[in-house]
């Protein structure tokens, strides 16, 4: 097996929102080799752009390893990032994110202008680029001027103007119609082809079968096993903790929990309770999401786990 | 970087051309203010150098001063002290309000003339060109008739009155109804010559005409304070504006490898370059502007280095609003 282009092990990404932390990546591991189109599936939340911005050496990880032909971008600072992102990395951004009063040419340029490259050298390298993703008479337009295909191609073209070993692509055809879609997936299959690493977000698995690669962001996580057997918690017990991966639905069948909110600098805060009758944790399982708050009994509590199915097939569910 | 700013200039065209106007406009009122205060400020002791050249005035202990408070006292108050007698008066030509000089013209260069001659009998007047007369105009003088012999410059005081010449004996006819005063002699001697006269140079006769537009003076600098004020708000909001619409360009800029430092440079230079640009219009506007005030506008050359220079200024203070914004703003901005 060749050796790996992209490697990212154990990696935990974590960052504090409205107090509270959340958790993107946890634990999460991907290797890439040379010359692969790798995409990255998940719906939204579930750490693609995370990683991709991990990968572009923008944001600081918790804990793990992210190597990059041999590169350790965890340990980038200063100069050496930025060399990082100027000669190994390239970027494709969502909804292409070109400088809407350069030209088509001057944006492809941009990344070689502003490392010092001599404008007529720089021009002359976007120039090449955009005939080689078919835009050889668009180099003086405006992104304004260009569909959306066109100006996807031209953030492609951007992207590899340094002649990146490896192209980060985010939702590359995300706003595109199939046509336009299709042209963009040729691309990377092409510049691929050319032994470059090209890791791509989408959440469009139409785009699956064209890949060497697909990473599945959210945890896949097999149906849980029903064993229907109450759980009985003293008080204090805590039934799961805020980010723990989800799993059952709870049926308070006897006393009182609460639904406490912990936040990033240690404090919690109790934001809810839940009474027999009412469910606990329902949300958590049906979207795939980790817990959003710990649950802890205030008495004696009884309660009963249940899948979706059941529960969905139940009496009803809690407010 | 230069390409980012000319291109960026090119693609908000008009609303850098509408900007670039507007602070031209308030530009061209600071060059106008400017020109009013340095004019506020010259006119007395350009005046005064007409009227009496670089001599000392000898006048009563009584008189204030030549223009603003004069007081004729007999001729014969100045016998023995050697000079020129001269009579300073507030009168009226064709209905405007002037300031009647009466003085023996043979022994001065003063006034120097642009046009005409020298007054020589009664009823000859000299007047500064701005009071619109021209040499030949038959006027009303003190209600007596005269006519324009000539025409003088720099020659108003008191914020735009014109001073008039006459000899001194129509001076005292029209102003004093022919009684033998005098306001005072003209003389190149410092030395106290009785207790009731007194001796004012030239600059302390400049002072004292300028004491009565102190308010005025303040009144057009606050003016002037509140325009600098309103140009660097218009620069300030203009950069700051900028610096948001183009949050994501620089997110965009800073993740392909872009320095904070040249971003912020970028900026500001933008706003320098659109401030210079306004002041240049400025600059025309108010030489355009300026010959239709009743005030003559006298804009100093210096005045051009102190708003350019200024401007370019404050744009550089009032952008780094934007350049905070550009710092904060995060690479990771650019993915969406």
């Amino acid at each position: 097996m060749s050796p790996s282009m992209v490697a990212i092990d154990n990696l935990v990404v974590e960052y504090m929102t409205d107090r509270y932390t959340v958790r993107p990546l946890d634990g999460f591991t991907m290797h890439a080799p040379p010359g692969q189109l790798v995409a990255l599936l998940g719906p939204s939340g579930s750490g693609k752009t995370t990683l991709l911005s991990m990968l572009s050496g923008m944001i600081e990880a918790h804990s793990g390893s992210v190597v990059v032909d041999g590169i350790d971008v965890l340990a980038l600072k200063g100069k050496a990032l930025e060399q990082y992102r100027r000669n190994t990395i390239g970027i494709v951004f969502q909804g292409f994110n070109l400088i809407p009063s350069l030209t088509a040419r001057e944006n492809v340029a941009a990344p070689l202008l502003i490392a010092g490259t001599k404008r007529k050298v720089a021009l002359a390298r976007a120039d090449a680029l955009l005939d080689e993703v078919g835009l050889a008479d668009r180099g003086h337009h405006k992104p304004l001027h260009l569909s959306g295909g066109q100006q996807q191609r031209v953030a492609v073209a951007r992207g590899i103007v340094g002649d990146p070993l490896v192209l980060l692509a985010d939702e590359p055809t995300a706003n595109l119609d199939h046509i336009s879609a299709e042209a963009v997936v040729e691309l990377l299959r092409r510049l691929r082809d050319r032994g470059r690493t090209i890791i791509i977000s989408t959440h469009d698995d139409r785009l699956l079968p064209a890949m060497d690669q697909v990473v599945t962001m959210h945890a896949d996580h097999p149906p849980p096993e029903v064993t229907m057997q109450a759980v009985h918690l003293a008080p204090g017990e805590v039934l799961f903790v805020q980010m723990a991966t989800s799993d059952y639905i709870y049926a308070i069948v006897e006393g009182t929990v609460e639904i406490v909110r912990e936040y990033a600098d240690g404090t919690n805060a109790v934001i809810a309770t839940r009474e027999a009758g009412a469910y606990v944790g329902e949300l958590g399982p049906m979207l795939d999401f980790p817990r959003s708050a710990t649950v802890r009994a205030r008495d004696h509590v009884k309660l009963m786990p249940l899948t979706i199915e059941q529960f969905k097939a139940g009496p009803g569910h809690s407010e | 970087m230069f390409l980012l700013i000319l291109r960026d200039l090119q693609f908000r065209r008009w609303r850098v051309g509408l900007t670039v106007v507007l602070m031209a406009i308030v530009m061209t009122l600071l060059f106008i203010m400017t020109g009013l205060v340095e004019q506020f400020n010259v006119e007395p002791t350009l005046a005064t150098k007409r009227v009496g050249g670089e001599m000392n005035w000898v006048v009563s202990e009584g008189t204030g001063g030549p223009f603003t408070s004069p007081r004729p006292v007999e001729a014969t108050t100045f016998d023995g002290i050697p000079g020129e007698p001269i009579l300073v008066a507030p009168s009226s030509i064709n209905g405007v309000r002037i300031s009647l000089v009466g003085r023996d013209f043979a022994s001065m260069s003063e006034p120097v003339l642009t046009e005409g001659r020298h007054p020589t009998n009664a009823g000859d007047v000299v007047i500064d060109e701005t009071a619109g007369f021209a040499v030949g105009d038959r006027v009303m003088i003190g209600g007596q008739p005269g006519s324009v012999v000539g025409l003088t410059s720099d020659a108003t005081i008191l914020a735009g009155v014109p001073v008039t010449f006459v000899t001194l004996e129509f001076a005292q006819q029209t102003a004093l109804g022919g009684q033998d005063l005098l306001l005072a002699k003209l003389t190149h001697g410092d030395q106290n010559y009785s207790s009731d006269l007194k001796v004012m140079t030239p600059e302390m006769v400049a002072a004292d005409a300028l004491l009565p537009l102190d308010g005025a003076i303040s009144s057009v600098t606050l003016v002037r304070a509140l325009l600098w004020l309103i140009t660097v708000i218009i620069i300030a909001a203009i950069i700051y504006i900028t610096a948001l619409e183009r949050t994501r360009d620089f997110a965009v800029l800073k993740a392909v490898g872009a320095k904070t430092r040249d971003l912020g440079a970028s900026l500001l230079v933008q706003g320098v370059l659109m401030t210079l640009m306004a002041v240049l219009i400025a600059g025309g506007l108010q030489s355009f502007l300026a010959p239709s005030f009743p005030l003559k506008v006298r804009v100093p050359s210096n005045a051009w280095l102190v708003i350019g220079g200024g401007a370019a200024l404050a744009a550089l203070v009032a952008g780094a609003a934007g350049v905070l914004r550009v710092k904060s703003t995060n690479p990771t901005e650019a993915f969406g």
